[in-house]
């Protein structure tokens, strides 16, 4: 069986670069963009496994079992024609700085390892700063032939207009709940779970995975409705969440502030009305919903919307978790004014 | 796998790695060595992907086999086994068991499957030299490579084939727009390769650490975007640059119109004293040659004014020129001899820096402007 990287839903995006890739045409300055989770970090080592993949018949690449895809596709990146530039799990800032990107364009000017076409796949590009777009901007332009770059990100405004303007600007959307529940089913989910989970996944396979197991769900469902509770709360209890998510790490921070996107989501398309509420991410809220809808709708979701991107941001600096937390709630809260106790349900005694 | 193998000779090849081979936390499966067994040998294979050593040792091997283990702990085991004969046996959890005499170690490996494959190399052409002219070779071009130039072409060292009245050499070529360097040595083969031979400069610190100066063989081997380096049993293979290196004949002047010859051991102490009184490395050094004299001299307004006189045989009119003071030194320790001659035709155009008594090198300096 072919160990290629799940990619679905994107096919229409990706069929010319496909083609392209194919014929060893391929671009030497990608953007793929596109909201977090949709799966353009995939989408772009696929495309960059076609310039490696050693299967002979050009139709049948990228193959994903030979030793070149393989060594591609490891978890430590280890052929060096498919390089990953990407901030370091191991340090507290999730940055891209200009010792890095020279780090790549020196790399860039050696000979290719043995691969047709190299890539270097930025994820994301937007966490470059603004020294570290332009040491990039001029091997992004005009990279030694066989060598391109494909950066990717769900926040193409943070980029550099000189460097989105160097680049051939892929927009990927989020995949179809159908096709996302299919695959989850020939994965062996149950078809009424799988529905579930591709709903509530809003377009994201493999956030759609995990909660296809039930635990995930439940868990989901709690730190949701905790965050709930905070927001109906007094101020003591809204500062016991941020302590609380603050205290389980980064990780569930950023799950908090996906929350929260999704929240507004919801807010938005019941708002816009018609039978968007159908896709609605948190069906089971309707009906403290619609208060939530007629405070935010639509300048507030506009407002935390940035308030989340913000708080997204500040993580990525090492701002202090629980810090960002108790702003988030403070400013949710402040901004829902007299609806904010609407969906605090408390738990069943 | 098992085998009998030399601890000595094991560890030669496990300390080459050591000092071949760099560390990345980010692809720790690197920090492996693949030891690969098969009739009488044992071979091993290591990389960091911009270099890569591939050596040979001789074993006793009774069932060939493959595995990847930790380098540096293979090493230091190695190192310390009591016993000069070392058994090495595989079990089929990839574990490899080391024993020589009383100390038996199980190293838990991984299965070759996991270790990156290298490319197939396939040398064009070939060259041998002797180990000690490719380390001069090397000493007398690497200091002037660019760091990080944008043109990649100038941030390694170029290699190309010269006929010179001795017979053909092999010729390194190093610039950074500043300075230009070119060392060449006699070689055996043929190396009709076209332009782009380019050895990036990391590559070159690592193989200057490798040659020992002794007149041993080496043979370079030019392949499709990396050069192969062999010596005895060892096989060190280099990802080359892919640029193109820019036409360096054209800034090599072929008429001069002022010849100074200098002693070099003297001109080097004395730039060394007057550059004491630069605060900005790229202010110029002034340089007054007159026939008999040269006088040298650093003003700083802000530190105060150092002047030197050394003996200097000129042929030409009396000359006054700039020179970064920390480019030309570094050239003069390229030229090996005891004297040096340079040779410009006015004050700004490029000084061309030579071993009057030795044709295996020269250099290109650029002047500065005084003002």
């Amino acid at each position: 069986m072919s160990a290629l990287p799940l990619l679905i839903g994107h096919d229409r995006a990706l069929a010319p670069l496909r083609r392209a890739a194919r014929e060893g045409r391929q671009h030497h300055a990608l953007l793929l963009q596109g909201p977090e989770g949709i799966g353009k970090r995939l989408a772009a080592l696929h495309l960059a496994l076609f310039g490696v993949c050693d299967a002979e018949d050009p139709a049948a690449r990228p193959c994903g079992v030979c030793k070149a895809c393989r060594d591609a596709m490891h978890p430590e990146h280890l052929h060096p024609d498919v390089g990953f530039v990407e901030p370091d799990p191991t340090k507290k800032t999730a940055l891209l700085d200009v010792g890095r990107i020279r780090q790549v364009v020196s790399g860039a000017g050696l000979a290719r390892w043995r691969g047709r076409f190299r890539t270097w796949i930025i994820d994301p590009a937007d966490a470059m700063n603004a020294a570290a777009q332009n040491a990039l901007l001029k091997t992004l332009e005009e990279p030694n032939p066989g060598t391109g770059f494909i950066l990717v990100t769900a926040r193409p405004k943070a980029l550099l207009p000189t460097i989105r303007s160097r680049c051939l600007q892929v927009r990927l959307t989020p995949v179809p709940t159908p096709a996302i529940a299919q695959w989850l089913q020939a994965r062996g989910v149950a078809p009424d779970d799988a529905q579930e989970a591709a709903r509530r996944a809003g377009g994201r396979p493999g956030h759609a995975l995990t909660l296809s197991e039930p635990e995930a769900m439940a868990h989901r469902t709690e730190a949701r409705d905790a965050l709930l509770r905070a927001l109906g709360g007094t101020a003591g209890e809204m500062f016991q969440w941020g302590e609380s998510v603050g205290k389980a790490g980064r990780t569930a921070a950023r799950e908090a502030l996906d929350l929260v996107d999704e929240l507004l989501r919801d807010v938005v398309l019941q708002g816009a009305g018609g039978d968007h509420a159908a896709r609605a991410l948190h069906p089971d809220l309707a009906d403290g919903f619609d208060r939530w809808v007629t405070v935010l709708w639509p300048d507030g979701v506009a407002r935390l919307t940035d308030t989340v991107a913000d708080a997204r941001r500040s993580l990525d600096l090492n701002v202090s978790a629980r810090a960002v937390m108790d702003a988030l709630v403070l400013q949710v809260a402040a901004e829902l004014g007299p609806a904010r106790t609407a969906l605090a349900r408390r738990p069943i005694p | 796998m098992e085998l009998y193998i030399d601890r000595d000779a094991l560890g030669r090849a496990l300390g080459r790695i050591q000092r071949v081979v760099e560390k990345r936390s980010t692809q720790p499966v690197l920090a492996n060595v693949l030891l690969h067994a098969r009739e009488g040998l044992l071979r091993l294979t290591a990389t960091d992907t911009e270099v890569a050593y591939i050596g040979q040792v001789d074993a006793n091997v009774s069932s060939g086999g493959e595995v990847a283990v930790e380098a540096d702990a293979l090493f230091r085991i190695v190192r310390k086994l009591p016993e000069p004969t070392v058994h090495l046996t595989l079990d089929d959890k990839q574990r490899l068991t080391i024993t020589a005499g009383r100390a038996s170690f199980t190293l838990n490996g991984l299965s070759a499957e996991e270790y990156p494959a290298l490319p197939p190399f396939e040398a064009r052409e070939r060259a041998t030299v002797r180990d000690g002219d490719l380390l001069r070779a090397i000493e007398q071009t690497a200091f002037s490579i660019a760091t990080e130039d944008v043109r990649w072409g100038i941030n390694g060292a170029h290699i190309e084939q010269v006929d010179t009245d001795a017979g053909p050499r092999l010729r390194l070529v190093a610039t950074d727009r500043h300075r230009l360097a070119t060392s060449q040595i006699p070689f055996e083969g043929q190396v009709a390769f076209p332009a782009r031979m380019l050895v990036p400069r990391k590559a070159l610190g690592v193989l200057q650490n490798l040659l020992s100066g002794s007149d041993d063989e080496v043979t370079l081997g030019f392949g499709e975007g990396a050069v192969q380096v062999r010596r005895d049993t060892d096989q060190f293979w280099f990802r080359l640059l892919d640029g193109e290196f820019p036409d360096y004949k054209a800034v090599i002047p072929s008429e001069h119109s002022h010849t100074m010859l200098l002693d070099r051991a003297e001109l080097d102490a004395t730039l060394d004293r007057v550059t004491i009184l630069l605060t900005e490395r790229a202010r110029p050094v002034r340089f007054a040659f007159a026939d008999g004299t040269l006088t040298v001299d650093v003003e700083n307004v802000d530190r105060g004014k150092v002047e030197e006189a050394l003996p200097c045989e000129l042929d030409g009119e009396p000359i006054t020129v700039g020179f970064n003071g920390r480019y030309l030194r570094e050239v003069l320790r390229a030229v090996h001899g005891g004297r040096v001659r340079m040779q410009l035709s006015h004050a700004l155009a490029p000084c061309l820096v030579t071993d009057p008594d030795v044709e295996d090198a020269f250099f290109v300096v650029m002047p500065m402007r005084l003002d």
